[in-house]
């Protein structure tokens, strides 16, 4: 039976989050748990139904931080390791450094996790983690096959529409997309009769931060410039201007858009297609 | 204190320097330009060395390693170490892309290390109160706020850029090194690379695609899709639609295309009788080329798009679909003349 261990990010809510540009910091925070992670879990258990394993979760946060268990509790986790640090969200190398102490610890045939979070978009936990353990570790993977408990199949998106496939040993760490499976609503499992929950509170690492964030700021917003009508125009000329509907309008797109089509045409169209193509 | 920039280029399968490669050199060159020594890790699987002996760096080194092994990462790690054992100096910035190969190199490297990294640069500037430190710009929470970093001084740096800032036009130099690393025996990696496959256009997602094909209420009747399928077919498109393309039931509804469907980041967009609703192309805005067809000339599309035509879909598509199927011949064509 396979030990499997996922890591699950605790993150503010991108979809929610808004910059407020008065204040100059975020609004409308709202907590959620790093949906790549949660896919992984999910996949870990449809594994668990079909063919029995045990799942133990670790999840790392600030000490600040507020979780809302139950949507966690939801899945049919095994157990349950909570790591708590104060001013971790300061500190971007030191969340990998709890995890594979923890880790350490125990022995899992595989860890399982999101790529990359997405609240900070770093992309480093997985493989730190993995290289803090001395394991091997393959990110963006976005389908498992299990061929045999100690031999996976599983692919990773190269680039636009390919695919490579690689075969793997366990134990090994895989982080997943958000493409591993279809997201979809989660009925609350037969809970299992005791999820062993443990959590320790650590101290706060005493190391100097070797990466500090200097500010935080909007991003640029997209202005976009309209050709300001002609005064000479009359009201209703002015508005389907602005509309894009004027005669004026589609003189000015002429230049890129071609009335008629002919054989110079085509080639042309089909010449820029391939000439696109190739720069990718 | 003289900085040695050493980028990791990056390749396609091993043989090959693209766009991104060079953008890589891009940036390298705009970190501190006057001061800095700019040297080339290439670990590559056949690239002559000529083209290594062009390269626009003051010192290059390069390791070979089997096509197989190149698509893992624990390979390129190991010619990493060796060919950092090789080249030691008082400060360096290692330099990547963010693509997962190299992305894993880095960050094992720098955790080996316990060095400074920083992932997915959209920007480096030089801080305006400390020349010799750099603030990098980073996008956070799906591009909702932006992030500046900075790393604490130490002996290496780590660097990773975004892949969509990376892109350049060759450039050429002399280094004075090119030296080869050749490495006898590799660890064997628990990690088999085992296949690279193009996945078919029906079974692509809208959103993994570089071209997709949108149709919209010009294109009325499901019997006049052939000519739109081979377009499909020769550029591996999936195909996708407006609003009402879905309503008229042309496309599934999770092939919708805008605010209320899908938004996507292809590269090419080729528009088929849609008239480019504001809903619609808030759903194209991140894609980088747009093709529109329309028969009606004040179509909104023609406002966004990089090439329309004023026309038929039924007499433009089938004569596009003819005009690539040629091209693509040819270029089988010459292939087969170069092999033979």
């Amino acid at each position: 039976m396979l030990n499997i261990c996922i890591l699950v990010k605790p993150i503010m809510d991108p979809a929610s989050i808004k910059w407020d540009y008065q204040s100059q910091e975020f609004s409308y925070i709202s907590n959620t748990f790093n949906s790549a992670d949660t896919q992984a879990l999910q996949w870990a258990c449809d594994y668990k139904e079909k063919n029995g394993a045990k799942i133990t979760i670790i999840t790392a946060h600030d000490s600040e931080f507020t979780i809302e268990e139950k949507r966690l509790l939801k899945y049919n986790i095994d157990q349950w390791i909570v790591l708590k640090q104060p001013e971790l969200k300061n500190n971007p190398g030191e969340t990998a450094q709890i995890i594979a102490k923890e880790l350490s610890g125990h022995s899992f045939d595989v860890i399982l996790t999101g790529s990359v979070s997405e609240d900070k978009n770093s992309g480093m936990t997985p493989a730190m983690v993995a290289e803090l353990l001395f394991i091997p570790a393959l990110t963006n993977i976005h389908h498992i096959d299990v061929k045999e408990e100690g031999l996976w199949e599983v692919k990773r998106s190269e680039d636009r529409g390919t695919v490579q496939t690689y075969e793997v040993k366990l134990p090994i760490l895989i982080g997943v997309t958000n493409t591993l499976g279809r997201k979809r609503y989660i009925p609350r499992y037969r809970r299992p009769p005791k999820i062993k929950k443990e959590i320790r509170i650590l101290e706060k690492a005493n190391e100097q931060l070797n990466v500090q964030v200097m500010k935080m700021t909007e991003p640029r917003p997209n202005i976009r410039y309209f050709d300001i009508p002609k005064d000479s125009l009359s009201a209703e000329e002015r508005l389907l201007a602005i509309m894009g509907l004027s005669q004026d309008k589609k003189e000015q797109s002429g230049k890129k858009v071609a009335s008629e089509v002919n054989d110079k045409t085509i080639h042309f169209i089909s010449q820029k297609l391939q000439k696109w193509l190739q720069e990718g | 204190m003289e900085t040695n920039i050493i980028c990791y280029l990056p390749l396609k399968n091993g043989v090959m320097f693209t766009e991104e490669a060079w953008g890589l050199v891009e940036q390298a060159k705009t970190i501190y330009p006057n001061t800095s020594k700019m040297t080339a890790i290439v670990v590559h699987s056949g690239i002559p060395v000529i083209e290594l002996e062009q390269l626009p760096f003051d010192e290059v080194y390069h390791v070979h390693v089997p096509i197989e092994q190149w698509k893992v990462s624990d390979y390129h790690f190991q010619a990493f170490r060796r060919i950092c054992a090789i080249i030691q100096h008082q400060k360096e910035i290692f330099l990547f892309s963010s693509h997962p190969l190299y992305h894993d190199v880095a960050v094992r490297a720098s955790t080996r290390l316990g060095m400074p990294m920083i992932t997915n640069a959209l920007k480096v500037i030089e801080m305006e109160n400390q020349p010799s430190s750099l603030l990098v710009k980073r996008e956070i929470y799906q591009g909702k706020a932006n992030e500046f970093v900075s790393f604490a001084p130490t002996k290496q740096q780590y660097l990773t850029f975004e892949r969509s800032i990376l892109y350049g036009r060759p450039q050429y130099g002399t280094p004075s090194i090119v030296q080869e690393i050749d490495i006898e025996k590799y660890e064997p990696s628990p990690i088999q690379f085992i296949s690279e496959s193009e996945i078919d256009w029906k079974e692509l997602k809208l959103t993994e695609a570089k071209v997709v094909i949108g149709i919209g209420r010009g294109v009325q009747d499901k019997n006049e899709f052939d000519s739109i399928v081979k377009l499909a077919e020769i550029v591996n498109a999936p195909i996708g639609g407006s609003k009402v393309a879905d309503e008229l039931g042309l496309i599934p509804r999770e092939k919708r295309i805008g605010a209320s469907g899908t938004s996507i980041e292809a590269d090419i967009y080729i528009a088929i009788g849609i008239s480019g609703s504001s809903q619609h192309l808030e759903g194209i805005k991140a894609v980088k080329h747009v093709i529109a067809i329309n028969n009606d000339p004040s179509a909104a599309i023609f406002q966004r798009c990089d090439i329309g035509i004023v026309g038929n879909y039924q007499q433009v598509v089938p004569r596009l679909v003819d005009a690539l199927q040629a091209e693509r011949q040819s270029e089988t064509y010459v292939e087969h003349l170069h092999i033979g």
